[in-house]
């Protein structure tokens, strides 16, 4: 049994190799060491946000197949979001006649600004994809149940919210793909049962109906963007933010993530 | 962690279960006043508790995020996102649609009502996602795992949905052309289809009562004596929410079909006072 044993320590092993140490080595998968500057920092992170326990009881497989990564992804993305559309606002002008101007400024004279606006875009897409995958996660792995069912409520309510800010965010533009993409989303509200103007059983007149307190008017126009860039710029991310803490505090409460414990 | 604690003394200390070896990595870093030092030895099975923590959490989380950074900024380097020219709205686009995650429901459109497709299905899908913990009459089955054997039906309910829902944006985005007629991939939506010229059907009033009737009578009513131990699982209020649910979700195919094979226009159409509803 020792000679074998031997034998299989000479065999080489590209993990033992000093350029795979280099990149893959203590810090990712490599034996745990506590001083490292990598795991010392992501302590330091972790202590910080509270978003994990300070010690996690993992079982056998890696936690990693277990959520994909999903919903801390979709805060990463929300993170970048958040950034990146912070910068998009100092250039940007919520009125129908520069609107327009604005987003051209953007892609050819400001410096990264045709940068910053793709990945603005691009990031969005990527959220609201990843929001509904991390429901699926939860879903399959029956993370809904006790004690978890008000975080599913707040999760749902959060996936709302981003298709919202998302939708809001697609009038800025002021394009024809944002205007009729809106008219078109928007247009929804007319035919509401009892509220829409057009709906069954319509008993509010076209221009005071639930469409209306969203559009600020009978179409799409001035007021329709100034009220989507607001709830685009502040309230929808606020209370994402809100929310989004409040369901990570869940989480911890709960216990962390649903498994694999 | 149940089962940590389970061994739980009561008196505010917390036995966590390892191996001699993890717990020479352990002790020194993470532990803190709150444990106490000393491992109880347990029988080999029972010793497969490891104490990774932030490696295998915040440390991935991190690398995720760096590897989709860079995704995204070569994404935004070589693609830009769209601008067309400035709105107008005397110009309708012949192609005129929603943003991708809504265009399911503009899909739906097609096939059905605006205050049906834009307003009653979104809200009845948006409720039954809501009340969705509190349907599902097994507590605890299949926390923490993937499984389908344990959940066949919550499962196929939820990943049936899902799918649809998916389906649905795949075939609005990649499959309308212009004026959302249908265009196979290889066809060039430059060139413009004409509307077909058929006569839709619209079934009289008695009829589509009775498909409704029986539709549900079938979905809803029928399965409660054909699968017993189901309906007593999950009671009567559950059993008929879920069905209810169910049913409405089937539905929307079956109108689908209806419409492409049979040119069914409505199944049903009622006038109540002057508001005609169209299903």
């Amino acid at each position: 049994m020792e000679r074998q044993n031997k034998e299989e320590d000479k065999k080489f092993d590209i993990k033992e190799t000093q350029a795979w140490k280099a990149v893959f080595g203590d810090l990712l998968f490599g034996e745990f060491k506590p001083l490292s500057p990598f795991n010392s920092l992501m302590r330091g992170i972790a202590k910080i946000m509270q978003l994990h326990p300070y010690n996690m009881s993992v079982g056998g497989k890696r936690i990693i197949l277990y959520t994909f990564c999903l919903g801390g992804l979709s805060v990463f993305f929300f993170t970048l979001l958040a950034c990146t559309g912070a910068f998009l606002m100092i250039y940007y002008n919520p009125d129908v006649n520069s609107a327009y101007a604005n987003i051209e400024d953007m892609r050819y004279i400001v410096p990264f600004g045709v940068l910053i606006r793709n990945m603005h875009r691009w990031t969005a897409h990527l959220m609201v994809l990843f929001v509904a995958l991390h429901m699926l996660r939860v879903f399959l792995t029956a993370a809904y149940k006790p004690p978890r069912e008000l975080n599913w409520i707040v999760g749902v309510i959060l996936l709302v919210m981003t298709l919202l800010a998302s939708f809001t965010g697609y009038l800025l533009p002021w394009d024809q793909l944002a205007y009729w993409g809106v008219t078109i989303g928007t247009s929804m509200g007319e035919n509401a049962p009892l509220l829409g103007a057009k709906g069954p059983f319509a008993i509010l007149e076209h221009g005071k109906d639930v469409n209306s307190i969203l559009v600020g008017g009978t179409s799409v126009g001035q007021p329709t963007l100034l009220r989507f860039y607001l709830l685009h710029a502040i309230a929808i991310p606020l209370g994402i933010a809100g929310l989004m803490g409040f369901h990570f505090w869940r989480i911890r409460r709960a216990g962390g993530v649903s498994g694999p414990l | 962690m149940a089962e940590l604690e389970k061994e739980s003394k009561g008196n505010g200390e917390v036995i966590v279960r390892m191996s001699e070896k993890e717990w020479e990595n352990v002790k020194n870093i993470n532990v803190k006043s709150d444990y106490k030092e000393g491992f109880e030895t347990l029988t080999p099975k029972e010793q497969d508790y490891t104490v990774k923590h932030l490696r295998d959490s915040v440390g991935i989380e991190f690398l995720a995020g760096l590897i989709f950074t860079f995704i995204i900024m070569v994404w935004s380097l070589f693609m830009n996102a769209p601008l067309k020219e400035l709105a107008n709205p005397a110009d309708t686009p012949i192609d005129e649609r929603a943003p991708w995650y809504f265009i399911g429901l503009q899909e739906l459109l097609i096939f059905f009502d605006p205050w049906l497709a834009g307003v009653v299905l979104p809200s009845i899908l948006l409720v039954g996602l809501l009340i969705l913990p509190f349907i599902d009459p097994h507590k605890e089955t299949g926390i923490g795992r993937y499984t389908f054997r344990d959940r066949p039906v919550a499962v196929s309910a939820f990943g049936f949905g899902f799918a649809m829902w998916y389906i649905l944006i795949i075939i609005g985005q990649f499959f309308r052309g212009p004026a959302r007629m249908f265009y196979w991939p290889w066809e060039d939506k430059a060139v413009l289809k004409e509307l077909p010229v058929v006569e839709m059907v619209t079934f009289p009033i008695a009829v589509g009562i009775a498909f409704f009737i029986i539709y549900f009578g079938v979905c809803v009513i029928l399965p409660k004596y054909i699968f017993e131990n189901f309906y007593k699982t999950l009671g009567i209020i559950r059993y008929y929410i879920f069905m209810s649910l169910c049913a409405i979700m089937l539905l929307i195919p079956i109108k689908i079909f209806l419409r492409y094979v049979f040119d069914v226009k409505y199944i049903l159409s009622l006038q109540i006072f002057n508001t005609i509803l169209n299903f």
